[in-house]
C-alpha cells in the first residue's frame, strides 16, 4: 500500500511539471504586452521597455521557462500580480476557501439528492414518478449553466427580489449559485444512480434474496445498494476532483470572488502570473483530490485494495514468467 | 473465396443493424429527439428561407423592441431582430459542435485503437501523455487556450478539441483493449493479416459504433461548452450571432431587458435537449441488455 501512494506522489510531481511547462508554453503565445496593462499607454515606450527589461520579458524563452519553473518548484514563489500587486499564492488562497466550498456543497448535494431520486425511481419503475424524473433529469442535463443561472437572478433577484443577484455577502448569496452549479449533477447522479439500479435489479443474487423470502425492504437496502450504487460513488470520486476547476462560468456569472474569477480577471488584465499560478494550483488539487478518492476506494473497496497489494508481487511473477 | 459463413454472418450483421433501427423507432423519445433536431438543422442551414429579418439590419425604431407579431422574439440593444440572429447563429454553434465531437472521435479512434492494440510500451508512454493532459480540468484548457489563441472559430475549434482528445483516446483505447483479446482476431493474426489491415479492417468497425455513439451523446455537451466559452468572453465574440455570445451581450441588459439572453438560451436548450434524447435513444437501441 504505501510503496503504491509513494508511486502516485512521485507521478503527481512529475504531472505537475509537465503541466507547468504545458502553461508556461501555451500562455507564452498569448497575444497582448503586459507592460501596456502596467503602465497604460500614457507614458512613454522607454519606460514600457525598461519595465520589459526590469521583469525579464526581454529573454529568451528558454531562460524564462528556467526561471519560472525554480521558482514554482523550488520556491514555491508564483511570482507576483501584475494588476493586484500580491503575491499570486496569497491571492489564490485567499480565494480558494470560498470556491471549495462552493465546489464541496455543491457535491454534497449532487449526492444526497441526486442519488436517492435515482433509486426510487429505478424501485417504481415506469410510473409517474420514475418518468416524471427522467424528463427533469433530460432537460437538466441539457439546460447551459450560465443562462440557467442568468434565469434564476432575473426570476428571484429582479422579479420577485428574493435574493441578492452577485456579490457575497450574507447566506442569501450562496443559494443561487449552489443551485445552479448542482442541478446538472443533481440530473446526472440521479440518472446513473436508476439505470445501476435497474442492472442490478436483473441480477441473480437479488432474485436468490427474493427467493429465501426476505422482506422487500432488505433485499433493496442490504442486497441491491451496495452493489447498485458502486459505480455512481465512482462517479462521485470524478465530480469532487473536478469541483474547483468547474466553477469558473458560475463564478463569472454571479460575480462570485473565488478562484475562477480571479483566473479570468487575471485572463482579461493579461495578468500571466495569475493565470499560470491558477492553472497550475487547480490542477494540483484536482490531482490530489483524486489520489484521495482513489485511496478511500481502496478501504472501500476490498477487490481495489487487493489490486493494490497484489500489484508489486504479480509484476514480479511475470517478470519471473 | 466466399465461404457461406461469411454471407451468414454478413446477413446477420445487417438484420442487426435493421433491428437497432427498428428498436430506436419504437422510442418516442428519440423520435422526437431526432425530429427536432433535424428540423433545428434544416432551419440554420436554410436560414436565409426562413429567417424573417437580415440578422445584422439594425432597426432603430425597434431597439429592445419585446416579442411581438412583426418581431417574435423580439429586437437586441441594437434592434436587430432576434429571431434572425438565432437562426443564423445556430450554424455557427453547430458546425462548432459538430466539428469538435467529430475532430475529437477521430483522433480517438486513429490513436486509441493504435494505442489500445500495440500495448506495452506504447500504450504506457500514449497514457501517461493523457495523464498530463487531463491533469488540468477540461474547462480550464479550453480557458486557457482559448485565451492564448485569441477569438474566432478555428480558434475555438481547436481550443475545445483540445480540451476533448485525451477523453476520447482513453475511451477507444479502453474498448480497444477489451477487442484485443477476442478471437477473430486471433484468426486474423494467423491468417498473417498485417497490423494495419488487423487494426483498421478487423477492430475498428467493431468499435466505430460504440464510438459513434458517445460523440453523439458529447455534440451536445460540446454545444453548450463553446456557448460557455464565448459567454465568459472568449471563444467566439459579438457581433457573430452565436448562441453563446447572444446570451453574452444580452447579459448586460439582464435587468431591464431579459428576452435579450432568454431566447438565446433557449435556443441552445431545445437543441441539446433533442440530440441528448436521441443520442439516449440510440444508446438504449444499441445495447442489449435492455433489449425489453
Amino acid at each position: 500500500m504505501w510503496r503504491y501512494i509513494v508511486k502516485r506522489l512521485i507521478a503527481l510531481v512529475i504531472v505537475l511539471l509537465c503541466v507547468a511547462v504545458i502553461i508556461f508554453c501555451v500562455l507564452w503565445f498569448m497575444p497582448g504586452d503586459p507592460a501596456e496593462i502596467i503602465l497604460g499607454m500614457s507614458v512613454p515606450e522607454a519606460d514600457r521597455e525598461a519595465l520589459r527589461i526590469k521583469m525579464g520579458w526581454n529573454d529568451p524563452f528558454l531562460l524564462q521557462l528556467g526561471r519560472y519553473m525554480r521558482d514554482v518548484f523550488l520556491h514555491l514563489d508564483f511570482g507576483d500580480s501584475y494588476q493586484y500587486k500580491v503575491p499570486v499564492s496569497q491571492g489564490f488562497m485567499e480565494r480558494l476557501p470560498r470556491t471549495l466550498t462552493l465546489g464541496l456543497i455543491s457535491v454534497f448535494i449532487q449526492t444526497v439528492i441526486g442519488i436517492p431520486l435515482g433509486v426510487s425511481a429505478a424501485i417504481h419503475r415506469n410510473t409517474l414518478q420514475d418518468q416524471g424524473l427522467l424528463v427533469f433529469a433530460m432537460v437538466f442535463i441539457s439546460v447551459p449553466q450560465f443562462w440557467f443561472a442568468l434565469m434564476m437572478v432575473v426570476l428571484f433577484s429582479v422579479k420577485l427580489g428574493w435574493l441578492p443577484p452577485f456579490g457575497i455577502g450574507s447566506w442569501k448569496h450562496w443559494i443561487m449559485p449552489i443551485i445552479a452549479n448542482s442541478i446538472s449533477g443533481i440530473a446526472m447522479n440521479a440518472r446513473q444512480t436508476r439505470s445501476a439500479v435497474l442492472e442490478t435489479i436483473r441480477s441473480d443474487f437479488v432474485t436468490t434474496a427474493r427467493a429465501k423470502g426476505l422482506p422487500e425492504g432488505k433485499v433493496i437496502y442490504k442486497h441491491m445498494l451496495p452493489n447498485a450504487l458502486i459505480p455512481v460513488i465512482n462517479g462521485l470520486g470524478m465530480q469532487l476532483s473536478m469541483c474547483v476547476g468547474g466553477t469558473v462560468v458560475i463564478e463569472s456569472v454571479f460575480s462570485f470572488p473565488g478562484v475562477g474569477n480571479y483566473m479570468l480577471n487575471g485572463i482579461n488584465g493579461l495578468d500571466y502570473p495569475v493565470v499560470r499560478g491558477c492553472v497550475l494550483i487547480l490542477a494540483a488539487v484536482s490531482a490530489v483530490m483524486t489520489l484521495v478518492v482513489d485511496l478511500v476506494y481502496g478501504f472501500l473497496d476490498p477487490r481495489i485494495k487487493a489490486q493494490y497489494v497484489n500489484y508489486a508481487a504479480k509484476k514480479g511473477a511475470k517478470k519471473a514468467a | 473465396m466466399k465461404h457461406p459463413e461469411h454471407h451468414e454472418q454478413k446477413r446477420k450483421k445487417q438484420s442487426q443493424f435493421l433491428e437497432v433501427l427498428k428498436r430506436l423507432a419504437r422510442k418516442p423519445s428519440a423520435m422526437i429527439g431526432l425530429c427536432i433536431f433535424i428540423a433545428v438543422i434544416l432551419v440554420c442551414a436554410l436560414a436565409p428561407v426562413f429567417a424573417p429579418y437580415d440578422p445584422n439590419y439594425m432597426d432603430y425604431t425597434a431597439i429592445n423592441a419585446t416579442p411581438s407579431a412583426a418581431h417574435l422574439c423580439g429586437c437586441d440593444n441594437l434592434g436587430r431582430d432576434i429571431l434572425s440572429r438565432l437562426i443564423y447563429g445556430g450554424r455557427y454553434s453547430l458546425s462548432l459542435g459538430f466539428t469538435c465531437a467529430l475532430i475529437g472521435m477521430f483522433f480517438g479512434l486513429a490513436f486509441g485503437t493504435l494505442v489500445g492494440y500495440s500495448g506495452g510500451a506504447v500504450d504506457n508512454v500514449a497514457m501517461r501523455i493523457c495523464d498530463i493532459w487531463m491533469a488540468i480540468p477540461g474547462m480550464l484548457l479550453c480557458i486557457i487556450l482559448s485565451a492564448a489563441l485569441g477569438n474566432g472559430i478555428p480558434q475555438t475549434i481547436v481550443a475545445m478539441t483540445m480540451g476533448g482528445i485525451p477523453g476520447s483516446i482513453r475511451g477507444t483505447r479502453a474498448m480497444a483493449l477489451r477487442e484485443r483479446n477476442m478471437e477473430y482476431l486471433e484468426a486474423a493474426k494467423a491468417m498473417n493479416c498485417s497490423k494495419a489491415k488487423i487494426l483498421y479492417k478487423h477492430m475498428l468497425p467493431n468499435i466505430v459504433a460504440p464510438t459513434i455513439i458517445g460523440t453523439t451523446g458529447q455534440i451536445g455537451g460540446t454545444i453548450m461548452q463553446a456557448a460557455g466559452l464565448s459567454f465568459i468572453g472568449l471563444g467566439i465574440q459579438p457581433p457573430t450571432p452565436e448562441w453563446g455570445a447572444m446570451c453574452s451581450a444580452g447579459r448586460n441588459f439582464i435587468l431591464t431587458y431579459p428576452h435579450l439572453m432568454l431566447w438565446p438560451g433557449v435556443a441552445i436548450l431545445i437543441t441539446v435537449l433533442s440530440i441528448n434524447m436521441f443520442g439516449d435513444g440510440l444508446r438504449d437501441a444499441m445495447d442489449p441488455r435492455l433489449k425489453d
